[in-house]
């Protein structure tokens, strides 16, 4: 009786003050935020009107939302597609055929990821210039003046542009996840197939992804949400969401509502759905990539 | 049968010709920008826009004294310094017990807490900054650097329990057992044993969170009003509004390089240890 | 500008503009020397205490502030200043307003702080009566002396206006004489001289920032409405008005820009380029003419190539015979309603308004205050380029001032903003963007 009473107070010292903790600094302002959304609100002082849900009639008739939702998608498409071929390119090269300087390269691939993301884009901003960037500085060089533009600000190359900067800012920390996931597949499965006869494309597709798939599907939806949360703060930092919202996305559009437009009420509406969405769509995930494992 | 297999063979060779090129294209893109980075860090304006690829003609340190004496990052230094220590040890503090106690005890609740937080993470941090400054206004303690680090350290939270509790699942449970044997109380293997069991996976939520609490901007910028108090985020946005307005191109570098560089050298000296806990799966499925 | 975001924020111009009056009379000014504080208001022994102030430091510094605060502090010793300034200190006060413990005076410039949201939220005192019966030291009333009035909200004053800029398009004068290109005055000699730099450089001359639209938006399009349909038309565009953005004098607007687009004339890289961006490529001769404040030089000063001579002509998308129109640009000073300190708050709003302060603005910010009959003659570190200006805005033949009551909602400047920038690449025609405008401007009355 006794132990057992040592054993739940035990769980409850351990869960319930770190438990509340979350719930007050970061539940309640949630749903704070939610409750924020039915309200006219500039955001620069107290004064609010209970509007309903006109924000959200607002959001389904607003032109500028559709395009957002498009561009994040988008980002989510090319990341996962790259970020994960590139990942599992790197990783099985590293972990398994071991070049020289493997040390070297893994050290160096993870360093996108441990830097700020204000110099990540400074960085950017100046390499995309049209006038100083070494992007069209290079194209100069190898003769293809012809190719040289403002990159991030054309209609048609900007929105791919912040897409190659989430991809070399990511690939690093997937990466070294995957090579732990390789690394720990036996030996002896490889030996086998290799008496088998497999080659190593067969040994890949057999052995490697299916036995690597749970650290793939975390990957996958671990890209999907922090591309849908966290893509802003790129955008923020480099176009602003233009030229001409080629590059809006709904976190960016939300930070202008907020901020610059004075819509804070509109801009928890905003909030509302980014949520809504970031969930269905890793709901998705999961039961698509659930799905295929039980194929393999 | 020998003409495929050298067929195979010099494909082979090919491909990992191939292989190697992109190995070192993709090395250069990451240490190439970093490295012009550094060098423009000790250029004028003029060096920086004109000259964009040959070495600085003189060391212009000035771009050093600017960023440090006239945009006070020295004080934005310590300041960040400090909060960034903090928030890592609350983090700690809140996020072994409950990962360990999800992973380890079977209680009521125990799946339902664990997805509470993994959908938690999923919240978009924008939502709450202004409902999160109205809390902190009532409660008296906006304006803090110590309640500024809980709120970091607190938002970490789902992240570094999800991280934390896939490694104490690889760790077997006989160590423990053992321990309980030999009269350790449940307390001790939680303070005691258990960190010594999980330190790759401490070293990864560390490094992953430093990272983070180092480079914050937006609340740092709303919850803290004293200048004396800001953070280097704050500091770097100066730097950057600056660059554009006073032309301090040089500075804004200078600045870049001395916020960036603390976290190169914490993840160069702990690069072991966080490869490590990324190759033992800090991220399972 | 205060709706841009803080990469960019402000735009913070730099003027001087000693609009002379017809008659001249520079005597009767307070030639403003060091240490003259005749031209203070009178002393009100009922001022103490502390006074908080909060201003956003822009693109011409902190200087004239900082003397401002001292040179108050001096004529009110029982006044403590306490200042809360910056790049970003909209951001970091907007807490402090929202919680209803603001500072007791504002600037209204810079990101973060709009002067029409603070007077919707009823956050600025009502200064309607007080300003009415404020006197500058000569006896006059301040109000006559102001360059342009202040931002009328429904019969109500809620800020006075403090800084006088002017949108206007930049060249450089030195390039021009040497290489005998005409100075545009109006539409036609202005695409043509376009056609002819182009022809002989390369160069597509007409720079602008994709980044912030609103700057080509004020510093071309703002003139040309006032030149098409006058003030009110201006105005109803500004205010989205049913059919103003589909109307004929909207629609010949777009139309003289696409025959500067079709003409392949507007700068390519220009939609990725913020403003300094924009500025740095004009001073590079990477584009030859550039739509801004008088903030330019001031600005870009320590990027200036040897050479280069500023010169600036009213915005030519006038018609050929026509005077060009150019739009005052003003940045506001309010109280808060909710000032702790409103007495000490006033005096200090009082106190700004000099003639010495004028000349100290020129001289420290490179811009100039909203006063008229300003003599700069006795300062010698007013910058050369402020002259030109002044001449300029002066000649009732060559520019009309057209000065708006209040500036476009954000909610409609942003998404016009993007139309522009589809327009100047060339993505959409004028039609096309009188429809997609006349839309925006639908939606945001649907949202008022």
């Amino acid at each position: 009786m006794n132990q057992k009473r040592n054993r739940r107070m035990f769980v409850l010292f351990c869960t319930l003050p770190t438990l509340l903790l979350f719930c007050i600094f970061t539940i309640y302002p949630l749903f704070d935020g939610l409750y924020m959304s039915f309200f006219k609100w500039s955001g620069l002082s107290g004064r609010r009107t209970f509007i309903g849900l006109n924000n959200y009639l607002r959001l389904l008739k607003d032109p500028v939302i559709p395009r957002t939702i498009f561009n994040d998608y988008f980002l989510v498409a090319v990341k996962v597609i790259f970020i994960m071929a590139l990942a599992l390119l790197f990783a099985v090269v590293l972990a398994q055929l071991k070049p020289r300087g493997t040390a070297f390269y893994r050290f160096v691939y993870f360093f996108p990821n441990v830097m700020p993301v204000v110099t990540t884009a400074i960085l950017w901003t100046f390499i995309f210039s049209s006038n100083m960037g070494l992007l069209n500085a290079l194209l100069g060089a190898a003769g293809l003046d012809e190719l040289k533009r403002s990159w991030l600000g054309d209609l048609h190359t900007a929105l791919p542009c912040i897409a190659v900067v989430l991809i070399w800012a990511g690939v690093g920390l997937f990466m070294l996840m995957l090579m732990g996931a390789i690394s720990n597949i036996p030996r002896e499965l490889y030996e086998a197939a290799e008496i088998d006869g497999a080659g190593r494309w067969r040994q890949f597709c057999q052995i490697t992804i299916p036995l690597i798939w749970p650290q793939i599907k975390t990957s996958v939806v671990y890209i999907i949400t922090t591309t849908l949360n966290g893509s802003y703060v790129l955008v923020q930092l480099t176009t602003l969401g233009g030229p001409a919202n080629a590059t809006q996305v709904m976190g960016s559009y939300l930070y202008q509502q907020a901020f610059t437009n004075y819509n804070f009420g509109y801009a928890a509406a905003i909030g509302v759905m980014i949520l809504v969405l970031n969930l269905a769509t890793v709901l998705i995930a999961q039961l698509v990539l659930r799905r295929e494992k039980v194929e393999f | 049968m020998r003409g495929d297999t050298l067929i195979s063979c010099a494909g082979r060779r090919a491909a990992g010709v191939l292989l190697r090129g992109f190995l070192i294209l993709w090395a250069a893109a990451v240490i190439y920008p970093l490295l012009w980075m550094m060098i423009s860090s000790f250029k004028d304006t003029n060096g920086i826009f004109l000259s964009t690829w040959s070495l600085p003609d003189t060391l212009h340190l000035e771009n050093y004294v600017m960023a440090w004496v006239d945009y006070k990052v020295g004080q934005a230094f310590l300041n960040t310094l400090f909060v960034t220590v903090l928030a890592t040890v609350l983090n700690l503090t809140m996020a072994i017990p409950a990962a360990y106690v999800i992973e380890r005890y079977a209680f009521r609740g125990n799946r339902v807490l664990m997805n509470f937080y993994l959908t938690a993470m999923m919240i978009p941090a924008c939502m709450g900054w202004i409902p999160l400054y109205f809390l902190l206004f009532r409660l008296n303690l906006l304006d803090n650097l110590a309640v500024l680090s809980l709120i970091y350290a607190v938002g970490k939270l789902p992240f570094s329990i999800y991280i934390l509790s896939s490694f104490i699942g690889s760790v077997p449970v006989t160590l423990e057992e053992a321990s309980i044997i030999d009269g350790m109380s449940r307390c001790g293997i939680l303070f005691r044993l258990l960190p010594q069991l999980i330190r790759s996976g401490i070293i990864t939520v560390v490094v992953m969170n430093v990272i983070q609490f180092w480079s914050e901007y937006f609340m740092a910028l709303i919850y803290i009003q004293t200048p004396e108090k800001k953070t280097l985020g704050v500091m770097m946005n100066l730097l950057s509004n600056n660059a554009q307005h006073q032309n301090a191109w040089g500075a804004l570098f200078a600045g870049l390089v001395i916020s960036t560089l603390p976290v190169i050298i914490i993840y160069a000296t702990l690069n072991k240890h966080v490869v490590k806990g990324m190759l033992e799966g800090a991220l399972k499925g | 500008m205060k709706k841009m975001h803080k990469r960019l924020f402000s735009l913070a111009l730099a003027i001087l503009m000693a609009l002379p009056l017809a008659g001249c009379g520079h005597g009767t000014s307070s030639s403003g020397t060091p240490g003259t504080d005749t031209s203070a208001p009178p002393k009100d022994g009922a001022v103490s205490g502390t006074l908080e102030i909060q201003y956003f430091v822009g693109g011409y510094g902190s200087d004239w502030w900082e003397w401002l605060v001292e040179a108050f502090e001096d004529e009110y010793p029982e006044v403590e200043v306490v200042v809360n300034a910056g790049s970003d200190i909209n951001e970091t006060m907007t807490t402090r307003w929202i919680s209803e413990n603001p500072p007791d005076l504002v600037y209204l410039d810079g990101p973060s702080v709009s002067e029409t949201t603070f007077v919707e939220d009823g956050q600025l005192l009502d200064l309607t009566d007080w300003y009415q019966n404020l006197t500058m030291e000569d006896g006059s009333l301040l109000k006559d002396n102001f360059l342009v009035d202040p931002s009328n909200y429904g019969g109500k004053v809620y800020a006075l206006p403090i800084i006088y800029d002017n949108r206007c398009v930049w060249y450089d004068a030195a390039e021009f004489a040497s290489r005998g290109w005409m100075v545009p005055s109006d539409f036609d000699s202005w695409i043509s001289v376009m056609k002819q730099i182009k022809s002989e450089t390369g160069v597509s001359p007409l720079g602008s920032t994709g980044v912030y639209p609103s700057v080509f938006m004020k510093g071309v399009m703002y003139p040309a409405f006032a030149d098409a349909g006058g003030k009110d038309f201006l105005m109803s565009v500004i205010d989205g008005e049913e059919g103003a953005w589909s109307s004929p004098e909207c629609l010949s607007v777009m139309k003289k820009l696409q025959e500067i687009v079709d003409a392949g004339l507007v700068d390519p890289n220009f939609a990725g380029e913020t403003h300094t961006e924009s500025q740095m490529s004009f001073l590079n001769h990477k584009n030859y003419f550039v739509a801004t404040g008088f903030w330019l030089p001031n600005e870009m000063k320590g990027s200036i190539p040897d050479g280069f001579e500023f010169g600036m002509i009213p915005t030519p998308m006038n018609d050929t015979g026509k005077p060009a129109c150019t739009i005052p640009d003003i940045k506001s000073v309010g109280i808060a309603q909710g000032a702790k300190n409103p007495a000490a708050a006033k005096a200090f709003l009082a106190f700004m308004f000099s003639p010495e302060s004028a000349v100290k603005m020129a001289e420290m910010a490179g811009t100039s205050l909203n006063l008229k009959n300003i003599d700069y003659s006795g300062s010698s570190s007013v910058p050369s380029y402020l002259l030109t200006a002044t001449e300029m805005l002066a000649d009732a033949s060559r520019c009309e001032i057209i000065s708006i009551d209040h500036a476009m909602s954000t909610d409609l400047q942003n998404p016009i903003g993007d139309v522009i920038n589809l327009l100047l690449m060339g993505e959409i025609d004028a039609e096309e963007f009188c429809r997609q405008a006349e839309d925006i401007a639908e939606f945001y009355r649907s949202n008022k």
